[in-house]
């Protein structure tokens, strides 16, 4: 360690009383944590920048990483729909990073970044700054609220609840849910691809209608999809539409909803104002807020080209970018394809610390969607660096086969093992 | 001012990023291509339970050919079959190896071990099993991994595939496993899970 252990909690204390105060920082005067050694930054505690932080750790335990997030703990998106049906509570889904520091040696540092200068190296916190030789961003997803007439960034969230970040959001939209009478209505508005987790808004749908069927069943469920069709699994979501939800789901693909009033509670969608009893807007999203200060954005500002070899930025080098934030087509914005991009570039980038070569990476992703309670379908596929240099699936994206009851009563078993498994990876 | 200075930089790694293909890509260590396996296996192989087994410390060829089980859809799968698909034999032996380095670690959660149903799952064992399976079934072979210390319910989930013939196995296990009632399974899934290391 370069920092005493008691150091860099007084220097941690006084950052966070700094920021309590209110206090602007000045960025020159606070290094939060004096570089002696070569030095990692990570930034962002999901599933891609925590899974990045303790393999750097694991493939070069001489080199020093920080990870910066926000909050001391967050809310992992995946199996957050089952909180609507009651079968997982999302409080189960909340996760911190004591065993990154204590089984792993990594620093944390907590606080808002509030700006990236790739030509210094350099990372200004609303507490200070601290310094990097190469710098993994994982900042998620923010949304495009403006490309929606009539959306308040902080109002709106409130009374249409978007759900599309885990925690008080999930508990939101649940107790709007609860608290509708039967007979009532129910949007789901899905954006335009991509977005984060591509086949979420129809595991989504399936959850929010098991709940109607249950407990509501006079009430209906219309899914309002900005896509020409259902973009992930189509087959299957049909399918068990048509199986379970008959009569309960409307779907209606092509219709991106541009206007909300939350006065009237109605969506429009150019076409028809529409109102609903609990509405559910995804709005479109883009790369967490602080890769447009980053200068990381590709030309449609809104996601963040890489390397597929080392995630580093096209835009700024020395900057690596994973998860949701990254364009790394095909492959999807997911919770597994973020923890397997954060091993290839940690590795990696320890490669690039150390004088040496990029190594070839291999990435997995395995989506698991609940189509009833306790059926799962799931998408999966391997990546790997093509002849052309670009990643491709070598035709490895596959989904289980239809929605036969013992193979999906088997695959949503093992769902409940994936998340356990991916979820203790981060926190052990 | 930031903005600014980025944007001289784009140039150059735009060119540095076309000129890619032509550095040289070094192939993965052993330990880069297996960390994809850990999400759902657990840090170094060691599982968190409860539906996936441990694959740490497992005898290299058991694993190898297992593995190309999956790939052949010879032992049915959900995700792992497809998984496997993408990867050559080549990579399979090397990941078979890396992950028969790792220690092999007993689940740390087996709260639901009934010890009764243990010592019944012994006697089981010992008339049965352990002909192949040996060490309390803690010891590996190229025929058979290691049972004693997996997850219960990983444990459950593989007896009940044998005993619905949804789970290949070798004509002496069949013989066997036929006389053993389902009870008898659960007892023995008790036993192994109840085994430490």
């Amino acid at each position: 360690m370069t920092v005493n252990r008691r150091d860099f909690i007084r220097i941690l204390g006084a950052g966070a009383a700094l920021g309590l105060s209110g206090l602007p920082y000045i960025a020159s005067a606070n290094d939060l944590l004096p570089k002696r050694n070569r030095r990692i930054v990570v930034i962002g505690g999901g599933f891609g920048g925590t899974i990045a932080a303790k393999y750097a750790r694991m493939a070069d335990p001489s080199i020093e990483v920080v990870l910066i997030d926000r909050d001391r703990s967050h809310f992992a998106c995946p199996f957050s729909n089952l909180h609507f049906i009651g079968k997982r509570d999302i409080g189960e889904n909340e996760f911190g990073y004591s065993k990154m520091a204590s089984t792993w040696g990594v620093k944390t540092l907590f606080g808002e970044v509030t700006a990236i200068d790739g030509a210094t190296k350099k990372v200004v916190t609303e507490d200070g700054f601290v310094t990097y030789d190469r710098l993994i961003l994982s900042p998620g997803i923010d949304f495009r609220f403006d490309e929606i007439e009539g959306y308040d960034a902080k109002a709106t969230p409130l009374l249409m609840p978007h759900a599309w970040k885990a925690g008080e959001q999930t508990r939101l939209l649940k107790k709007q849910l609860d608290a509708m009478s039967n007979g009532g209505t129910v949007i789901i508005a899905i954006p335009l691809s991509p977005y984060r987790c591509p086949p979420g808004p129809y595991e989504r749908a399936c959850m929010i209608a098991s709940y109607l069927k249950q407990f509501k069943p006079r009430s209906k469920l219309l899914v309002l999809d900005s896509n020409e069709q259902i973009a992930s699994k189509p087959r299957l979501f049909s399918a068990a539409w048509d199986e379970h939800y008959k009569g309960i789901i409307e779907y209606r693909a092509a219709h991106k909803v541009t206007k909300v009033d939350t006065k009237a509670m109605s969506v429009d969608t150019g076409v028809e104002e529409i109102k609903g009893n609990v509405i559910n807007v995804i709005p479109a999203q883009k790369a967490g807020l602080i890769a447009g200060g980053a200068g990381v954005l590709g030309e449609d500002k809104k996601w963040c080209p890489v390397n597929p070899i080392t995630y580093e930025s096209t835009k700024v080098p020395g900057i690596h970018v994973i998860g949701d934030a990254a364009s790394v087509a095909p492959m999807p914005k997911s919770a597994n394809a973020a923890n397997s991009q954060g091993k290839m570039c940690a590795y990696n980038v320890v490669q690039l610390l150390n004088g040496k070569e990029p190594m070839d990476p291999t990435t997995v992703n395995v989506c698991y969607s609940y189509i009833t309670p306790d059926q799962a379908v799931t998408i999966s596929a391997v990546y790997k660096i093509g002849a052309d240099g670009k990643l491709t699936d070598n035709k490895t994206t596959k989904t289980t086969a239809n929605i036969d009851p013992y193979i999906t009563r088997l695959e949503a078993k093992y769902g409940v093992g994936w998340m356990t498994a991916i979820l203790d990876e981060m926190t052990s | 001012m930031l903005i600014a200075k980025s944007r001289r930089v784009v140039i150059f790694s735009v060119a540095m990023v076309a000129a890619l293909p032509a550095w040289a890509v070094l192939p993965a260590t052993p330990e880069m291509l297996t960390l994809t396996c850990y999400a759902c296996h657990g840090t170094r192989g060691a599982s968190a339970g409860p539906l996936q087994p441990s694959i740490g410390g497992q005898n290299p060829k058991y694993m190898f050919d297992t593995l190309k089980r999956y790939q052949s859809g010879e032992r049915p799968s959900t995700v792992m079959g497809r998984i496997m698909t993408g990867y050559s034999d080549p990579e399979i032996k090397v990941i078979s190896e890396h992950l028969s380095k790792q220690p092999f670690v007993a689940a740390t959660h087996q709260r639901d071990v009934n010890p009764t149903k243990a010592e019944k799952g012994k006697a089981i064992h010992d008339q049965y099993c352990k002909k192949c399976h040996q060490d309390n079934g803690r010891d590996y072979s190229e025929g058979a991994g290691i049972l004693g210390g997996q997850w219960m319910g990983f444990l459950k989930l593989v007896f009940e595939e044998y005993k619905a013939g949804k789970r290949p196995m070798p004509k002496e296990m069949l013989e066997r496993i036929d006389k053993v009632s389902d009870e008898d399974c659960d007892n023995l899934a008790h036993f192994y899970a109840s085994q430490k290391h």
